[in-house]
């Protein structure tokens, strides 16, 4: 296991605060605004990068999990994919969880919703790691259980091949009658294919989202942060889906 | 599984799961962005913190049990205040139900008990940051099998292991530890798989084979003859029964795996027990992180406090004692740090630091950034819920409310290579020497400030550190 360090810790913040960054916000604010996405460029240095990178590659040798289910909750929709759990990168990674908790990266989020951003209270629902990488692989459709997602992108395919990130925004959860096929057939789908060393944020509670299914074996790597709203802390939120995702980190903590 | 229902403390913890309090307690904190408790003043009597989590059904349970404030009895319902009577969680007289000894509150999905007042006698059930800090590194270390838990206390991290293993010893010298720790227990739906003993760890000898022991001991340096909380009594330099479980886990114990919680003076750069760790344990496999650290000044104010309230003393005056000591030692931060020891691991000692560096006597230059004060508001916030638990026993609250206020003034200050200590003195009144614990708590709440300042290189470090616990001299 590489151990975390203060110095981490201090890039890590030196960077969400930098005026590079600084200077995407008009440019991220207005994605936001528009179309509930907004891509980050250059989301860590280059070094930073490459160490959350290899640790990832090594928690993914060690600790993954392959799932193949349908979620229920999300109108019987797939998942075929491998997954580590938000305790497996606690444990084994020091880059992903430092910037969850990176108070600057919370003030850079704030900046581009325009709101207050929060952690979520449910543990395992903090920060996830799934890869795409064999034909056939696909993260179906759903909405997420709280507001935000910011995904990390590590690996991505040719656009050509799948991979991509397909939302329908603004279609808020009916959890009782998710209606997704009806959904996706009466709206406009928008399909965004982010780079590598990118991070999308996505309002992922009223996005209708999916990854398109990996035509041909490829690689798909990304790490999920969730973030909440004041409201979402307000209201009874349903695990259901995370609970059969990530089944051993749910039980660890709530069973 | 929780266990079936079978005691009256199992059933309030059915209850109180039904009613969803833990996450209630959970929605709470991030909705405050509270990391680790207390609750401030301002937090604890505002109405929508009650509310969190959606569960406006449980909104009074939180309140009386968890914020300790009463309700009326029609808030709760006849079942459910029977089922909290006969738990002991709370009393009523009339129309109005009062709080019991116990307040319960939880993290990570665990309820626990623990004293609600703590430090006013010496034998309270502490529940603060360290054990919420331990309770997830076991959490997610999940041991299996057997484990042994010394000094269980409020039992958060018993019942964390409980939800791995097949059955957990805990044990602790304090009466009131079979208490809490059994009722957390219950509470959890764990009781079966959890036995509770008042016994010294050092009394099991090796006749009981266990694969892990968890141990989150009493680690706060107090001088002989002063009186203290037992919970968190660790002698003259806070190692005392923290080395002699390490000790005994490497000369006696056959167990595999030793997780902890410890406590240590040291330099910035980490605790000093680092140098005994790798004399106690050659050949294992021993890895530290630091994960709160905090001047010793600090320290030594909270404590000058808490011991001035039980001998009767002045508190500026017991500070002053151990201030001298500290002097003496040369040691001048207050560490807090997870331990894993692995028997059968790959040798060698790892140490690691995740916290922000505070230091008091750092003396920075102004780099010419300008940013706008009311920028730097929202990170500072966000940063002060990641000071340790100490700062809110330092007046912590009225300190950083000072700190917002004064901003522009402490920023220049700080630009113009004032140490944080001194910037302290500024801003409070001239006497403010004879009250160790508001001083050290200002003092922190600039420090805080020129780290954020710093990350935003408005501040730039000049490598001159003035010394810092000669600070109330």
């Amino acid at each position: 296991m590489t151990q975390l360090d203060r110095d981490l810790q201090d890039a890590i913040g030196r960077h969400f605060a930098s005026r590079e960054l600084r200077e995407q916000l008009p440019a991220l604010h207005r994605s936001y605004r528009e179309d509930d996405y907004a891509e980050i460029s250059g989301f860590l240095p280059e070094g930073l990068w490459a160490l959350a990178a290899g640790e990832l590659e090594e928690a993914f040798d060690k600790h993954a999990r392959r799932r193949d289910l349908i979620v229920r909750q999300s109108g019987n929709t797939p998942r075929r994919y491998t997954n580590i759990d938000r305790d497996v990168l606690a444990t084994n990674t020091t880059v992903i969880p430092e910037v969850f908790r990176s108070p600057e990266l919370y003030d850079l989020l704030e900046q581009v919703v325009g709101e207050r951003v929060l952690p979520v209270p449910y543990v395992p629902e903090e920060f996830i790691a799934a890869r795409l990488h064999q034909a056939g692989d696909v993260h179906g459709w759903h909405w997420d259980d709280y507001t935000w997602a910011l995904v990390w992108i590590f690996k991505m395919p040719d656009e050509l091949n799948g991979g991509s990130l397909e939302y329908i925004k603004r279609v808020p959860w009916d959890q009782d009658d998710p209606r997704t096929d009806e959904i996706v057939a009466s709206h406009p789908v928008t399909r965004r294919h982010p780079e590598v060393g990118n991070a999308y944020l996505l309002k992922a509670d009223t996005a209708l989202h999916r990854v398109s299914p990996l035509r041909e074996d490829a690689e798909r790597m990304i790490v999920c942060y969730s973030f909440a709203t004041e409201d979402d802390l307000r209201r009874e939120v349903n695990h259901e889906s995370m609970e059969a995702l990530y089944s051993e980190s749910h039980a660890r903590h709530y069973a | 599984m929780p266990d079936a229902v079978s005691s009256p403390t199992a059933e309030a913890g059915s209850v109180l799961r039904r009613h969803g309090l833990a996450g209630q307690v959970q929605a709470a904190r991030s909705l405050l962005l509270n990391t680790w408790e207390p609750w401030t003043s301002a937090e604890a009597g505002d109405d929508a913190l009650a509310v969190t989590g959606g569960n406006a059904d449980s909104a009074a349970l939180f309140r009386l049990l968890h914020l300790g404030q009463p309700v009326l009895r029609s808030m709760l319902g006849e079942p459910v205040l029977e089922v909290l009577s006969a738990a002991g969680l709370c009393r009523h007289d009339g129309e109005e139900v009062r709080p019991g000894r116990w307040q319960v509150s939880a993290s990570q999905g665990l309820l626990a008990v623990a004293d609600r007042e703590y430090g006013n006698t010496e034998a309270a059930i502490h529940l603060g940051e360290d054990s919420l800090r331990f309770m997830a590194f076991v959490l997610e270390a999940a041991p299996a099998g057997r484990v042994l838990d010394v000094g269980s206390g409020s039992g958060i991290s018993t019942v964390a292991a409980a939800r791995s293993a097949d059955d957990v010893l805990a044990v602790d010298v304090l009466d009131a530890a079979r208490e809490s720790t059994g009722a957390t227990a219950e509470l959890n739906g764990v009781g079966k798989s959890v036995h509770v003993e008042v016994v010294d760890f050092r009394e099991l000898g090796d006749g009981r084979h266990f694969d892990t022991v968890i141990a989150n001991l009493p680690g706060v340096p107090i001088p002989n003859g002063m009186p203290y909380p037992a919970a968190g009594n660790g002698g003259p330099d806070g190692l005392r029964l923290i080395r002699t479980l390490w000790r005994w886990f490497a000369g006696q114990s056959r167990c595999d795996t030793l997780l902890m919680r410890f406590q240590s003076l040291g330099p910035p750069a980490g605790p000093s027990a680092l140098e005994e760790l790798a004399m106690v344990f050659v050949g294992y496999e021993v890895r530290v992180v630091t994960d709160s650290a905090v001047p010793a000044m600090v320290r030594d104010a909270i404590t000058a406090e808490r011991v001035a309230t039980l001998g009767g003393r002045r508190a500026v005056e017991v500070y002053g004692e151990m201030a001298a000591a500290r002097a003496i030692s040369g040691v001048d931060h207050f560490h807090c740090s997870n331990l894993s020891v692995l028997r059968s691991g790959s040798p060698g000692i790892h140490h690691s630091q995740h916290h922000p560096g505070i230091t008091f006597g750092r003396r920075y230059r102004g780099s010419g950034v300008g940013v706008d004060p009311a920028e730097l508001i929202p990170t500072y916030v966000r940063w002060l819920r990641y000071m340790p638990d100490e700062f809110w026993s330092v007046h912590g609250e009225s300190s950083a409310a000072t700190t917002l206020r004064r901003i522009p003034e402490l920023g220049a200050a700080l630009q113009d290579g004032v140490t944080s200590l001194e910037a302290a003195r500024i801003v409070l009144p001239a006497d403010c020497d004879e009250r160790p614990t508001e001083l050290a708590g200002m003092a922190l709440a600039v420090a805080m400030l020129a780290h954020v300042m710093e990350r935003r290189r408005m501040l730039t470090h000049s490598n001159v550190d003035a010394e810092q616990t000669r600070g109330l001299g």
